[in-house]
């Protein structure tokens, strides 16, 4: 694919501030619990050799900022203060505001130690251009003679701050966003947002912009699955996998009708090279909070229409994604909503409730009240109030009766039809139960309501509980951006399904736009110490192959995802391949993707970047018809591959957007010595083998 | 928990060539910790096996009353109309001890039926998670957090905590406070088979995991210089950079994985274990799981474990809908899986040193849901196998089938437990080592309820 043209690269440039001429960087000291900033080159030599005393460590934090007031227009110098010895704090202040600067310049307790560099100052509290906010927290310490403040770019950090009893003070400078943060920005977005960074990506975003790349995407039509054909729900005894060479198209009858491989194949194929990357990702989402699984209905047609509805409607409404939902056959089988029927007295049978139960609890307000930061509310005991109880959930399941697959062509209609999944479920009056039934947040729905308007006075029931937008919107950050999100994060986001602007609730687009758009997504590094998270087991593998510049047909990785622990549509139970609130073992903070993470999967996850790095490629399968294996071009890494630096940082820039530590460099740099310098292939090899196989890459942030 | 890796790994050798090669598992020999520790098994060692039975089994069409009475409750409630009974003739027969009238077991259970008469075998009637001891009359106020969740009631039965969250399990905890028997930086105490959750995980201890085939090893190294160093840039990759919490846990775990695998993969890739035949021609998940259990346990003087707990898991038991032919197809996997495994035991000479037992989710309700199976419920009946089981009976008291009676938690039998999750616990760990301290931090409500041990293990 070509690159953006030229003339947009340059509209881009031009809206752009300068190169920042210098980096601000922050250091910690543990025993007095201060942090400390400088953009002095000379001074952080002398800090890291232990000259301001033992104990400072770097934190990351770091920002861009300008030597000299002619290196950009319109700067604002920044004044430092040193707390006076004997009656000031052991501290540093810095400020870009003049007349703070002259303010402080009368107290005793903070000594003037000059101008420390120069910075575009905030305008009604936003920064214009490419630069990002520095925010300004304050540890309340002045009444123990211990003022200590903290900058950061990081709007993580900030949030983290506050939480732990630091006073806000706002954004209070404007960080110039260097050319490397921004390609790391933009790697970072397609990270979330695609199945994988590409350069052809990363140009695209920095020409149009974060948000509108976001907007291109989600305006792009959704890829379709092949629309395979309809077959028997039980396969016919003629339906058989015909193993002669050559294979035909339909050779494998039972293995592409009645088990998902078509499916799974294509979903890798098409994820490596779908325009609809943003749609993609999304579906694929929804497809973990939606779940339905291949262990319990693996015909392929099926399937096919289910994930293909998740594609269509990813940046539609939620209410109606959520009702395609309920009335799709698989669903209906897969939860038992479909010949659901009433009470029955004379078998004495109950409305099954396996489909109210799970709505509730894991497709949109989950077991307890929220608040809408995605907290748990608490009542006056202190302890977090439940959502239902047992009289709801008879409740839905007597609204969820009277619903059977949709009539074979030709066959008549009964009661309870038997399985087809060609379209949604169909009422059935004389199953349906037609009483009152006890709904959520104290709403009783009224008797005598067919099937239909039962369906969606329940749905809409559930859809106006206001834990649906923190609970929903909560998942999707989690599957897009970082495991374990601050609540100011997930309020934002719960705010845009309320209302998407135009007075819209569960507008899916909002959602996703101002989950990506959100600060603590974008912008510079970022360095809080809980953000990120680890990548899932399928996105791992094409992020892998879209970043070498892979080509695949898929079969690899159908096969390689059930190694890892994610055999894709195939999830092992409702719950998903691992739970939204899955804790690190050890830690305190939410990891989904943990919830598979072991010593077994981990070597897994080595021994796939083993196969598709250290072969010419993955040979096509001769049982799959038109195969053509799979491959990775290392050919830009073999041209730089006879210095193992320049190696390593091409892989950082790629990958990593420049998280490589000088630690993982020089071990890369060592490994790649030990091959000879004309062994390109080699040398990349083993570069690329060790990115990828490390935490540090696999760790999205 | 580093220290202790770290320890680990200077006994398993020193980052020499070779001593990486053998780690790795790319030849034959003994691994390098199997060689360290002498080659006689140790003389106490203890195992508990548990067996999760994910999605919450049916308890009601496990074990049901045989004689006439009690069978008629049974029969009136889970009609035959309703495609939820099974019919009288087809239970497999066993009369537990001291109790006046027979009982039966799903007939799919046959591999397991003799154990019961021959006293390996032992059932636990209506255990479930309680945070103090609960009656219909004070149900509605005393009674654990999210009954009836899937997610809920397994996290409980796994951490024997019903109240609040809890970080780890009592599988972890056991490991916790065992893992000194094994020895500093020894083999892991708990090793799962079914990937990680909250049983195996520890405050201070984490699992081995394991796939339910096949060894552990990583592809594509070998003896050259070169390999060796990117073996060792790998190795420094996994330990550098702990500026974060993500960054720091998958790092963690890749190095453990590495150091592991040079003991295992040798231990499940060899030709040599005797018990394998035991399950030859059982190609059920299960099967395979408690295949690579015995294999390790086979294997105990190479990795020097004195104590171990296992984790193996069967899924698929949510029967919701078409309960019975879902259970003849899962009890048809476990029964028998069970029954090679206690062979296996056997085999070996070390019946009474190992001990296996079922969990779930969650019993099921005992009036039938449309469909032909059953909602979430609450009480559930557990079975235990070994040689140290003082089996051929039913402990605990089983519930009076009647719908909205005193054991129903409302209309449609839903079993309010008469044992604690707590109880069954302790009574393994009890077994296993566990003094009266550790059990008080392992099981901290245990004292809630009247007994600590329930007896059925010698």
């Amino acid at each position: 694919m070509k690159s953006a043209p030229i003339w947009i690269a340059l509209l881009a440039t031009s809206a752009a501030l300068a190169e920042p001429t210098g980096t601000a960087v922050e250091y910690f000291h543990p025993g007095l619990r201060h942090y400390f900033v400088t953009a002095s080159p000379g001074e952080m030599a002398f800090v890291e050799s232990g000259g301001a005393g033992a104990g400072w460590v770097a934190t990351g934090g770091r920002f861009g900022v300008y030597r000299s007031a002619s290196d950009a227009p319109d700067l604002a110098p920044v004044c430092r203060f040193y707390g006076t010895p004997g009656i000031g704090p052991n501290s540093h202040f810095y400020t870009a505001n003049p007349d703070e600067c002259a303010f402080v310049k009368t107290l005793a307790g903070w000594s003037y130690e000059g101008i420390a560099f120069h910075v575009p100052v905030p305008n009604g509290g936003t920064c214009a251009g490419e630069s990002t906010p520095v925010w300004r927290t304050y540890n309340k310490g002045a009444d123990r003679n211990d003022a200590n403040h903290r900058f950061t770019v990081d709007p993580t950090v900030r949030a983290r701050m506050i939480a732990a009893g630091h006073a806000d003070e706002g954004p209070v400078m404007c960080a110039p966003l260097s050319t490397a943060d921004r390609d790391a920005d933009a790697v970072r977005l397609l990270r979330q947002a695609t199945f994988g960074p590409t350069d052809t990506e990363v140009a695209r975003i920095r020409s149009l912009g974060a948000a509108g790349w976001v907007d291109a995407q989600i305006a792009l039509p959704a890829t379709a699955y092949p629309d395979w054909p309809t077959v028997p729900a039980n396969r016919p005894d003629t339906c058989v996998d015909d193993r002669t060479q050559p294979v035909r198209p339909d050779s494998f009858c039972a293995r592409d009708n009645y088990s998902l491989y078509p499916l799974q194949v294509e979903f890798f194929r098409s994820s490596l090279e779908q325009p609809d990357q943003l749609r993609g990702r999304v579906a694929f989402a929804l497809s973990q909070i939606f779940v339905v699984s291949g262990i319990d209905n693996a015909r392929n047609y099926a399937m096919r229409h289910y994930q293909q509805n998740l594609r269509d409607r990813a940046f539609g409404n939620f209410y109606d994604l959520l009702v395609s939902v309920t009335l799709s056959p698989v669903m209906g089988d897969y939860l038992d909503m479909v010949n659901n029927n009433k009470a029955n007295p004379a078998t004495g049978t109950n409305p099954n409730e396996n489909y109210a139960r799970e709505i509730l609890q894991l497709f949109t307000i989950g077991l307890f009240e929220l608040n809408p930061d995605g907290t748990l509310r608490l009542d006056a005991a202190g302890k977090p109030v439940p959502t239902y109880d047992l009289d709801e959930i008879e409740g839905f399941a007597r609204a969820f009766t009277g619903w059977t697959y949709p009539t074979i062509p030709g066959a008549s209609a009964r009661n309870n039809n038997p399985r087809h999944y060609l379209g949604n479920m169909i009422p059935v009056t004389a199953t349906h139960e037609f009483g009152t039934k006890q709904l959520l947040l104290g709403v009783t729905a009224p008797a005598n309501l067919a099937p239909q308007a039962d369906l969606a006075f329940a749905h809409r029931n559930i859809f106006e509980h206001p834990n649906v937008g923190p609970f929903v919107g909560k998942q999707l950050i989690q599957k897009l951006v970082t495991s374990d999100p601050t609540p100011g994060y997930v309020e934002r986001v719960a705010r845009a399904f309320a209302n998407n602007g135009a007075g819209q609730r569960g507008d899916l687009r909002a959602v996703v736009r101002t989950i990506l758009l959100d600060p603590e997504a974008r912008g510079a590094r970022k360095i809080d110490p809980t953000y990120g998270k680890l990548t899932e087991p399928a996105l791992f593998m094409t992020g892998v192959t879209r970043a070498l510049g892979g080509r695949s047909d898929g079969v690899f990785f159908r096969s390689a995802s059930s190694q890892l622990g994610q055999f894709v549509f195939y999830p092992p139970s409702v719950f998903n391949y691992f739970p939204p609130d899955y804790v690190v073992p050890g830690t305190a903070i939410l990891g989904p993707e943990f919830g598979i993470q072991t010593t077994n999967t981990a070597i897994a996850r080595s021994n796939v970047a083993n196969s598709l790095l250290f072969s010419a490629r993955i040979a096509p399968d001769p049982a799959f018809y038109g195969a053509t294996g799979t491959s990775l071009d290392l050919a830009p890494y073999q041209a730089v591959a006879s210095d193992a630096s320049a190696l390593a940082d091409r892989l950082d820039r790629n990958l990593m957007a420049g998280r490589m530590s000088p630690a993982m460099k020089s071990a890369i740099v060592s490994a790649v010595n030990a091959l000879a310098s004309n062994d390109t292939l080699g040398r990349a090899r083993t570069a690329a083998y060790l990115v990828v196989t490390s935490p540090q890459y696999q760790v999205e942030r | 928990m580093k220290t202790d890796r770290r320890q680990f790994i200077r006994r398993a050798g020193a980052l020499s060539a070779a001593g990486l090669v053998r780690r790795l598992g790319m030849t034959a020999i003994a691994s390098a910790a199997g060689a360290a520790a002498a080659q006689s098994a140790p003389s106490d060692y203890k195992a508990l096996v548990c067996v999760f039975l994910f999605g919450g089994i049916d308890g009601n069409s496990v074990l049901v009353p045989l004689d006439a009475a009690g069978f008629g409750r049974y029969a009136a409630v889970r009609t035959e109309s309703s495609g939820l009974q099974i019919p009288q003739a087809q239970w497999l027969p066993i009369q537990p001890a001291g109790t006046p009238t027979p009982y039966g077991l799903h007939p799919e259970l046959a591999e397991i039926q003799p154990l019961f008469a021959s006293g390996k075998l032992a059932l636990l009637a209506n255990v479930g998670t309680l945070t103090a001891p609960t009656t219909r009359a004070n149900y509605a106020t005393v009674r654990p957090d999210s009954l009836y969740s899937h997610s809920d009631q397994q996290s409980q039965w796994q951490s024997a905590v019903s109240e609040g969250p809890s970080r780890t399990g009592w599988g972890g905890r056991l490991a916790d406070r065992l893992q000194a028997l094994n020895g500093v930086g020894g083999f892991p105490v708990v090793t799962s088979i079914a990937g990680t959750n909250l049983f195996v995980s520890g405050e201070s201890t984490s699992p081995l995991a394991l796939a339910a085939t096949g060894g552990l090893a990583l592809a594509g190294f070998n003896s050259t210089a070169a390999s060796n160093a990117r073996l060792a840039a790998m190795r420094a990759i996994l330990s550098a950079d702990r500026d974060n919490a993500y960054v720091a846990a998958a790092g963690e775990i890749g190095t453990r994985a590495i150091d592991l695998s040079g003991v295992v993969n040798p231990i499940l890739t060899s030709n040599a274990s005797q018990v394998a035949t035991l399950f030859a021609g059982q190609n059920a998940s299960i099967a395979q799981q408690l295949l690579q259990v015995a294999k390790l346990i086979e294997a105990r003087a190479q990795t020097g474990a004195r104590r171990q707990v296992f984790f193996v898991s069967l899924g698929g038991f949510d029967t919701h809908t078409n309960e019975l032919p879902t259970l003849t197809t899962l009890l048809g996997q476990l029964s028998p899986a069970l029954r090679a495994f206690h062979d296996a035991t056997v085999m070996m000479g070390i019946a009474d040193r190992v001990t296996a037992f079922t969990l779930s989710d969650f019993g099921r309700t005992f009036m039938p849901a449309s469909g032909a199976g059953s909602d979430h419920a609450w009480g559930n009946h557990h079975l235990v196998i070994g040689g140290a089981v003082r089996g051929g009976a039913l402990y605990g008291r089983y519930p009076e089938l009647v719908r909205s009676g005193p054991d129903d938690a409302d209309s449609e039998g839903r079993w309010i437990p008469t044992t604690a999750v707590d109880q069954y616990g302790a009574t393994l760990a009890r077994w296993f080592g566990a003094s009266p301290d550790d059990l008080a931090a392992i099981f901290p409500n245990l004292g809630r309820f009247a007994s600590g041990d329930l007896g059925f293990l010698a």
